[in-house]
């Protein structure tokens, strides 16, 4: 560091200085914010100013809130008034996959607009998610999906931890095994899984590992429905003809797929809707005999039922936020909003946040059933 | 940092050029701290860049991945039949033996390379997988960090012989090789499963992409530290350049080459979870499931055996090094 001793090096340092001491200054909302009315500035940069200074105060109310928040719930415990509790924040689960961040912004934006509270996301997988869920790390998950989470859910039910509190996506797509319409298309004798018995129709799906079977890409494993193909396997008389292939993961399914599909490959698979791939590619179902509780519990040889797409909360929620749990109870998103939505994305390659504000502003009159009037015309007022 | 020594009577000393030099970027860094200090003035926290281009990239990125997909179909399927060519018949060859056969012959060599300790462990360690019930899982597993590592000593020799030869190439390998050990291995999984369909092989190949690097980069590492006297002598002996590499280099560069290969098996075993995700089956596959199904005590099981598997195959190539470096020492 001999720099230093030398005088140049030393102006340097002292310019550099000075200039982060400024810039620390100049970059701190608070200390420039009351400088709003200077006469010399022109209109414009006034107005800049205006609109900064008034976010600056929003957030600054949230944080006093929040600190203040202990010794206000004191006092209600002493004198036991409803006086207007300040609101803790509110936390989603953000799962990754398109149909869940959708509801989630949307109901994020109605929560933090019309019933005032802070509203925020943490990132997650269906794993990491539940766990979250469980821990009260997250408050709301949009889409818990039953049979296939059944079992970590009657874990968690079980000990009370969460609550369903309504149900999402009532029209989903029933899972199934498909085909591409243009395999379809190709092989019109190919209509009812038991067809795949039929050697020319297995031989569609015969690839170099599947060891002279047909590939069939089942669900993603530790879901419900993994388990269930292996049964449906064994109910239509097919282990000989299918090799079920584990996929990994979701993503892994919807990537086999898809690429299979661009380059016009036989496929069969499980999948299930909305996903991207069940609205962006035409897929044909493979039928199977009509679902009946008895089939069900015999063997499961007989088509799925919908699933249950369950809206779920910790159980802190309720207590603390009536009036949110009550809105979710209305949750009424289906599946047909979220395909459209998800096509409104593609056409315009928009994000889920714009799809968001896009279905606020465009399906006013089925939203606006799920909140009270007030509630509604706050939410109104506060889109953009 | 050592400096060089001003030399006498140049025009201008070192400590002034360095001076100029410091006084120079002291007033760049001032007139870029004064820049900020402004915009900060006038637009605070609300600046933004002026485009947002994530989403177009990221779609031409998408449009160059589906086009390689569609015509690059030849050459995918081409790799895709020789890889599980080469992944069945491990399998097939590790279910064939039964089990008491391995469990023997894998002692006896632990009881060779690594002695009585290592020989304890290995039998130890694969009579419990066997008990625990995962020998199949393990078998699959093994096949498929035995095929991508095959697969990666098979790419990393040449490429590593090839970068200790010319300083070029090995400028421009190096930061692909420190970006393909950094690059997170989902963002290659998508399209590995995309162009080579789910199952083992785009686990093979996303396994080669993070585990090949140290191989190469001690393949051309060993090389070069072989002494410029060896080489001189074998070359005033008049070997060819061929003789040369293969009668003196590899050799002398062995211990460095094994233990990158050593570094690619243990980062091979390290993905086998990650591979689980686009379809891999074996202990990884047992992983995957326990997490879906929030069972930590199966996940535990799991993640073990592929520890257990890894310290054997570290101790046991170790001792190949080991053997190979007495060897040339003439001990």
């Amino acid at each position: 560091m001999s720099f230093i001793t030398s005088h140049k090096g030393l102006w340097a340092l002292v310019i550099m200085a000075v200039a982060m001491l400024g810039a620390a200054c100049g970059s701190d909302p608070t200390s420039t914010a009351p400088a709003v009315n200077q006469p010399t500035q022109t209109p414009v940069i006034i107005e800049k100013e205006v609109t900064k200074f008034v976010e600056v105060e929003t957030e600054k109310q949230v944080e006093v809130t929040k600190e203040v928040q202990v010794e206000v719930t004191k006092v209600v415990q002493v004198v036991a008034t409803p006086t207007p509790a300040p609101k803790d924040v509110i936390i989603f689960s953000d799962l990754n996959w398109d149909s869940i961040q959708l509801q989630n912004r949307i109901a994020m934006f109605i929560v933090e607009n019309g019933y005032g509270y802070p509203v925020d996301t943490v990132t997650g997988n269906t794993i990491s998610g539940f766990v979250g869920l469980e821990q009260g790390d997250m408050h709301v998950t949009m889409e818990i999906w039953l049979p296939n989470q059944q079992v970590v859910w009657d874990k968690a039910i079980r000990r009370g931890d969460i609550q369903s509190v309504g149900s999402s996506l009532d029209d989903n797509w029933q899972s199934a095994f498909v085909i591409p319409t243009y395999v379809a298309e190709a092989n019109p004798g190919l209509k009812t899984v038991a067809d795949l018995k039929k050697p020319e129709y297995m031989n569609l799906f015969v690839t170099p590992d599947s060891r002279g079977k047909a590939r069939l890409v089942t669900c993603v494993p530790g879901w419900e429905c993994e388990k269930t193909n292996e049964n449906k396997i064994v109910a239509y008389g097919l282990e000989d003809v299918i090799d079920l292939r584990n996929p990994g993961s979701g993503a892994g399914l919807f990537a086999d797929l898809e690429g299979a599909y661009q380059r016009g490959d036989n496929w069969l698979g499980y999948l299930w809707g909305p996903t991207k791939p069940a609205a962006e590619l035409d897929l044909t179902l493979l039928e199977e005999p009509e679902y009946s509780d008895a089939c069900w519990a015999a063997d499961q040889g007989c088509a799925y039922p919908s699933a249950a797409v369950l809206v779920a909360v910790h159980s802190s929620l309720p207590p603390r936020a009536p009036d949110v749990v009550e809105f979710l109870r209305n949750w009424d998103f289906t599946a047909a909003a979220q395909v459209s939505a998800e096509g409104w994305m593609a056409d315009n390659n928009e994000s889920v946040d714009a799809a968001a504000l896009w279905y606020l502003a465009n399906q006013q009159d089925i939203w606006t059933q799920m909140v009270p009037a007030d509630v509604a015309s706050k939410i109104i007022a506060a889109l953009p | 940092m050592d400096y060089p020594l001003p030399t006498e009577k140049q025009g201008i000393s070192f400590s002034q050029l360095q001076n100029s030099a410091l006084f120079v970027f002291g007033l760049g860094a001032g007139v870029v701290a004064v820049i900020v200090f402004a915009a900060a003035a006038i637009w605070g926290s609300q600046m933004e860049f002026p485009i947002d281009a994530g989403r177009s990239v990221g779609a031409r990125i998408d449009a160059v991945v589906d086009w390689t997909n569609i015509n690059g179909d030849w050459l995918f399927s081409a790799i895709k039949i020789v890889v599980i060519k080469i992944l069945i018949t491990m399998e097939d060859a590790l279910l064939w033996m039964p089990w008491p056969g391995l469990v023997v012959l894998v002692t006896l060599i632990s009881l060779r390379l690594g002695g009585t300790f290592v020989a304890a462990f290995s039998f130890l360690g694969m009579m419990g997988m066997g008990l625990l019930g995962l020998w199949e899982s393990a078998m699959e597993t093994l096949a498929l960090v035995f095929t991508a590592v095959t697969l990666s000593i098979g790419i990393a020799l040449p490429v590593g012989v090839f970068a200790a030869r010319n300083n070029r190439f090995d400028a421009v390998l190096r930061p692909i090789l420190d970006g393909m050990q950094t690059m997170p291995s989902f963002v290659y999984l998508v399209p590995a499963i995309m162009f080579f369909s789910l199952g083992n092989v785009p686990a093979v190949m996303a396994t080669i992409v993070y585990a090949v690097p140290p191989a190469i980069r001690l393949t051309n590492l060993g090389i070069r530290q072989v002494s410029p006297e060896i080489v001189e002598a074998a070359r005033s002996f008049g070997t060819t350049p061929m003789q040369l590499l293969t009668k003196v280099q590899i050799p002398m560069a062995m211990p460095t080459i094994m233990a990158g290969i050593n570094q690619t098996t243990m980062m091979a075993l390290a993905m086998v979870v990650i591979a689980s995700l686009v379809g891999a089956g074996g202990l990884g596959e047992d992983v995957n499931r326990a997490l879906g199904r929030q069972e930590p005590g199966a996940a535990a099981i799991g993640g073990m055996s592929i520890v257990i598997m890894a310290i054997v195959i570290d101790r046991l190539t170790q001792g190949v090094v080991k053997k190979r470096q007495d060897a040339l020492r003439g001990t």
